[in-house]
């Protein structure tokens, strides 16, 4: 799994059914994902998830209200689902 | 003993110099629970003092033995250096005030910090009804010290009255008992049914996180020990404290093994993902042995399963679950969340349910169930379990303002959708042990005391209730 920062932008023009996690920046500009796909187009790409994951617990008042960051688990199970999501 | 919170709700003295500068606006910014929201000094030395709640601002102190007070006030730095101030808990504005307790409190964190002063018994008398309501709380910075406040409180720590209600009605009744009647019998039994059971109180759990700030038990005696293929049902009540912010995951009930390392130590765990709105249930071993299943409320359409019925049972609406828009909720604000699962090892509709109230969310986003692989989880370890955050590391408490639990059950069966209507009990948290499936309940907190006590003999208390979590009224 390829994990991203896009823009909302960018997001909207991506392959959805490659998406397997999305989450809104607070302020709703950009968009944290993990995707199959490649995408070049991007703010920030990661490493892996574990540097995705201590990503947003640093920059996490981008990212999450409760002062504390995504997890990894979180990246890898919180399903994406287009239909429901969006 | 019970605790209660008491905010400001006033200026009783100000040197000015604040930002905001209108009292009523710092006021507002001190007492809405809303660390977003703050006033802080514009020049050196400046002192505040505040009019607090008192006995008629909540029922539950009305008549009760006030034991003991404590400042608290959430504070951040500014960045320019530590923020200080002196907080002073007295009797009045004049230099010849009594002052119950004084506290310097410092931090450097530039993050809202909670910061607690020391617990006064007032030289071991207590407090009476009138100090409480007369009492102030003096806010007075040190020199050079920017000190950007969000919150100003006082801990109550109190004894509840006994009964007030039982009190009147006993006199009535004594004196009329000689003479009874048909009608007067009914009248007694109602009366005997009402006042023998009452719950006034729930768990706060605070919006920190760690060890330090959770609500769990340790299950050292091994009465609770949930398997993969168990059948198991978990209740509670809860009322939201989350807000739309959150943007992220709030666990609800958490279970895993004693000394858990991660996530995949036998965890049992219901949490709400609020980012999108839904209600997850999994069981899970290790990352590729998972059960689970998820339940959404923002769509009032025949898709997915019929996700309606999960949208007319939470009455949220196409708004997120928050503690601005609780769907429906009981007259104190509270919705009853129940897991029921079979001896199944899948998430399945067919073995595992969940209910708003007393009505089913329906069929879960997978109807044939979520996961991987087979979760083995064992049942020979002792479990830890949390209300408000993970299990396993103490996270995902929310935000905003505590989210309270209440009448909180485990049952070793999988509960009937009659049963968790006659639990619902029409909104009422009930007494479990005139449940029907009574003898199925493993454990019962109704927060009813100081430590969580669980009301199924020999079973776990929640006896950790740390930091700012507290017992207090519903």
């Amino acid at each position: 799994m390829n994990y991203y920062i896009v823009t909302s932008e960018v997001f909207d023009t991506l392959t959805k059914e490659n998406i397997a996690f999305m989450l809104k920046s607070i302020d709703g500009t950009q968009r944290l994902i993990g995707t199959t796909d490649e995408v070049t187009d991007r703010v920030r790409k990661f490493q892996n998830v574990t540097t995705c994951s201590n990503y947003t617990f640093t920059n996490h008042s981008d990212w999450t209200g409760d002062g504390a960051g995504i997890e990894e688990w979180m990246l890898e199970e919180i399903i994406y689902v287009p239909e429901i999501d969006d | 003993m019970a605790t209660q919170h008491i905010t400001v709700n006033g200026v009783a003295a100000s040197d000015g110099g604040f930002s905001p500068s209108a009292n009523s606006e710092i006021v507002s910014n001190a007492s809405d629970g809303d660390t977003g929201s703050s006033f802080q000094n514009t020049s050196i030395n400046q002192s505040i003092t505040f009019q607090l709640e008192g006995v008629s601002d909540y029922s539950v102190l009305s008549g009760a033995t006030i034991t003991s007070v404590q400042a608290i006030i959430t504070m951040a730095a500014s960045g320019k250096g530590s923020a200080q101030a002196t907080v002073r808990l007295k009797d009045g504005t004049g230099e010849d005030a009594e002052v119950y307790q004084q506290d310097s409190l410092d931090t450097s964190n530039s993050s809202q910090t909670d910061l607690s002063g020391t617990t006064t018994n007032n030289g071991g008398s207590g407090f009476s009804a009138d100090q409480l309501n007369d009492m102030l709380i003096e806010v007075a910075g040190i020199e050079g010290a920017l000190n950007i406040i969000s919150r100003v409180r006082v801990l109550v720590t109190f004894t509840a009255a006994a009964n007030p209600f039982i009190s009147k009605i006993s006199g009535l009744v004594i004196g009329s008992v000689n003479k009874v009647s048909a009608l007067a019998k009914t009248s007694i039994a109602k009366v005997v049914a009402v006042v023998n059971y009452f719950d006034r109180s729930a768990v706060a759990k605070s919006i920190s996180t760690g060890t330090s700030e959770a609500v769990y038990i340790s299950d050292s005696n091994g009465s609770y020990r949930i398997d993969h293929n168990d059948a198991f049902s978990v209740s509670f009540w809860i009322k939201v404290g989350w807000n739309v912010s959150l943007n992220t995951t709030i666990h609800l009930f958490s279970s895993s093994d004693v000394a858990a390392a991660g996530a995949n130590a036998d965890t049992f765990r219901v949490f709400y993902i609020e980012n999108q709105n839904r209600l997850m249930v999994e069981w899970r071993s290790g990352s590729s042995e998972k059960k689970h299943n998820f339940w959404f409320f923002h769509s009032n359409s025949s898709s997915n399963n019929n996700s309606a019925d999960a949208f007319n049972a939470a009455g949220l609406g196409t708004t997120f679950w928050n503690s601005s828009n609780r769907g429906n909720v009981n007259s104190d604000g509270y919705t009853l969340i129940t897991v029921t699962r079979g001896t199944t090892n899948s998430a399945a509709s067919s073995n595992l349910n969940a209910y708003w109230n007393a009505t089913s969310l329906g069929v879960g986003f997978y109807a044939s169930g979520g996961g991987t692989g087979t979760p083995n989880m064992g049942n020979s370890t002792d479990k830890q379990i949390t209300l408000g955050s993970s299990s396993w590391n103490f996270l995902q408490s929310g935000n905003n303002t505590e989210t309270k639990f209440n009448g909180v059950t485990v049952w070793d069966k999988k509960l009937t959708s009659a049963e968790v209507t006659e639990l619902y009990n029409s909104g009422t948290p009930m007494d479990v042990s005139t449940h029907s499936a009574y003898a199925n309940c493993t454990g019962w907190w109704n927060f009813e005391d100081t430590n969580g006590t669980n009301l199924i003999s020999g079973g776990p208390d929640f006896d950790q209730i740390n930091g700012n979590s507290n017992i207090g009224p519903i």
